[in-house]
């Protein structure tokens, strides 16, 4: 009887493990104080070799902060299993799924290469390699926060072109120079979450964790963006760490934070 | 007797073995040189380097290793003024923090480096009712104002280091503005801090690497936003060791050697300036030696052969033979 059991948990975790990728993420509760969730994909395509880490320390940290964890929504995607499509809006070319993915989730984080117009995946099948700016629409379903840890994607001449994919989402926090293949996602998390709520540390802004977070590794000469689509989203906190501010609709003005590493 | 000599012979063979690990093969003299996130071209190298003479050896230095401890981590944020518990983590950083119903300060001190990082800031320093970011209407003290109450407050809280200093650079650390994406106009800009950093050198060369950083941030109301400092102390020289040339290291470095980073758009690199730089790691990484690396720097070039602004070239090679 026991052996039965065990088969039938082994045969569970083998069909669990064999799915490549699950048909959903998120919840669509949308009780972003209450039960927020992460989404992180990565590439490690070429000469990265952090962006695993960076999504799993950032998706650890913030569990152990109250966040969900893959059964409530979150969601953790690597190699060729980090998809464009997660990326893209439902109308755009080819047909995109950020209403499960990316904008189904309140934080998100990418590793991997990146340029001024576009994030670069590996998978050329779901749906291509390159997400441009144009196929992206975050905010509108879920998402507050993304964090890009790519270089060069907001740089001067491609802002006015990102800011089109703030569609209600509070911040993009990105690049304008190369980033280097650091751990940061785990500073960054240490940043953004107050580990106790009352004890040796306290958390800090999303705009200062981004920066000072990627500062700890990042050396001089290296400039660090964050975009808001409204000024008080680059004073605001994550879910649970202190005040987090209401959607507003876009209009073509925005701030740009820039920070120089030393 | 045979078997006394063959047991007498083994002891010495593997006293003599672990005196030859001790004196060169225990050390670790690697570097990890920097990667980047973006996907490199294959640009075509042009070499207008003037070429300086650094010798053919150098001294690679050890590194006193400070093993930082709770004490040492509660005497620096007494002397900072934070008054909270001292936290510790499995990375190996200690945290301690002051936290009032307004402001807010917080140390880090990394134990592999004894790096420490010092933050302070506002809580709700913002209006919402606001209709401008206050950070767009802010000043800053002078550019001398601001390099003299970093100086201060590093020496003030025993942070100055006592040598090795060969520079100070006092720039703008950050800025905030106001755009508008449909007419693409900057609306309203502001600079939100001062940065000034203190640069490095041992034995007149300088030190580079993102291990080497002291630097304070001074914003609005004068006040010290952030302080950083990764200033590994030296225990003394450890060897006079052999380089290789800055020529040898250039062609290391165009067949793939080294480390150096160009986007797709990059077609041509003019490389026009190399310096030989003592290499400090990562905060977080126990570092045992100070080796030295030569550095690269120049311009790259596009399609149409003009320069790219947004992206100098900076490439990097071991200098150790």
């Amino acid at each position: 009887m026991s052996k039965f059991i065990i088969g039938i948990i082994i045969t569970l975790l083998l069909v669990v493990v064999a799915i490549p990728r699950a048909a959903f993420a998120g919840n669509g509760d949308y009780n972003d104080a209450t039960n927020p969730q992460f989404g992180g994909e990565w590439t490690n395509e070429d000469n990265i070799n952090w962006g695993d880490d960076d999504v799993e320390d950032m998706y650890n940290a913030l569990q152990d902060a109250g966040w969900a964890d893959t059964w409530g929504g979150s969601f953790m995607w690597g190699g060729t299993h980090a998809w464009e499509q997660d990326f893209k809006y439902k109308e755009a070319p080819g047909g995109g799924t950020d209403y499960l993915w990316i904008d189904d989730v309140d934080l998100a984080w990418f590793t991997g290469h990146g340029s001024n117009w576009r994030l670069h995946f590996l998978n050329p099948d779901h749906d291509d390699e390159n997400l441009h700016y144009y196929e992206a629409r975050w905010g509108d379903h879920d998402l507050e926060w993304i964090m890009l840890h790519s270089c060069h994607v907001l740089m001067d001449d491609s802002l006015d072109l990102w800011h089109g994919t703030m569609m209600m989402l509070h911040l993009i926090c990105g690049s304008k120079s190369t980033i280097y293949d650091k751990e940061d996602g785990k500073n960054v998390a240490k940043y953004l979450i107050d580990s106790d709520g009352s004890g040796p540390d306290v958390a800090y802004t999303v705009q200062k964790s981004w920066f000072y977070g990627c500062d700890v590794h990042q050396a001089s000469g290296v400039t660090l963006r964050c975009m808001s689509e409204y000024w008080l989203y680059g004073y605001e906190y994550i879910w649970g760490q202190g005040r987090t501010y209401a959607d507003v609709p876009g209009d073509p003005y925005y701030s740009v934070y820039t920070y120089n590493c030393s | 007797m045979k078997k006394l000599f063959i047991v007498t012979m083994v002891v010495l063979l593997v006293v003599i073995g672990n005196i030859g690990c001790a004196e060169s093969g225990s050390a670790d003299l690697s570097v990890s040189l920097p990667t980047v996130e973006g996907q490199s071209g294959k640009p075509e190298f042009k070499d207008k380097i003037k070429y300086k003479d650094f010798g053919d050896s150098i001294i690679v230095y050890k590194v006193k290793n400070k093993n930082v401890g709770i004490d040492d981590v509660d005497a620096l944020g007494t002397q900072l003024g934070l008054d909270g518990d001292i936290g510790y983590d499995d990375d190996g950083q200690y945290v301690m923090a002051s936290r009032g119903e307004k402001v807010a300060a917080q140390l880090y001190v990394w134990v592999n480096s004894g790096a420490m990082e010092y933050d302070s800031f506002v809580f709700d320093d913002v209006d919402p009712t606001d209709e401008i970011d206050p950070a767009l209407l802010a000043s800053l003290p002078s550019e001398q104002e601001a390099k003299g109450i970093a100086s201060a407050f590093l020496t003030d809280n025993g942070l100055m280091p006592s040598d090795g200093i060969s520079g100070i650079e006092v720039s703008i650390g950050g800025s905030v503005e106001l755009r508008n994406s449909e007419t693409g106009e900057i609306v309203m800009s502001n600079p939100t801090h001062w940065l000034i950093q203190w640069d490095r050198e041992i034995d007149g060369i300088p030190v580079a690497g993102s291990g080497a950083d002291l630097s304070v941030r001074v914003g609005p109301e004068s006040t010290i936003q952030r302080v950083f400092k990764c200033w590994r102390e030296i225990e003394g020289s450890y060897k006079e060791l052999k380089i290789k040339s800055a020529q040898d290291a250039y062609e290391e470095l165009i067949n793939g050697k080294g480390s150096f980073y160009t986007d797709l758009s990059v077609k041509e690199v003019i490389v026009d300036q190399v310096e030989l730089v003592y290499w400090m790691d990562s905060v977080d990484q126990e570092q045992n030696y100070i080796v030295p690396v030569y550095q690269f720097s120049g311009t790259c070039l596009d399609a149409d052969g003009v320069a790219i602004d947004e992206q100098p070239f900076q490439g990097w090679c071991e200098a150790l033979k």
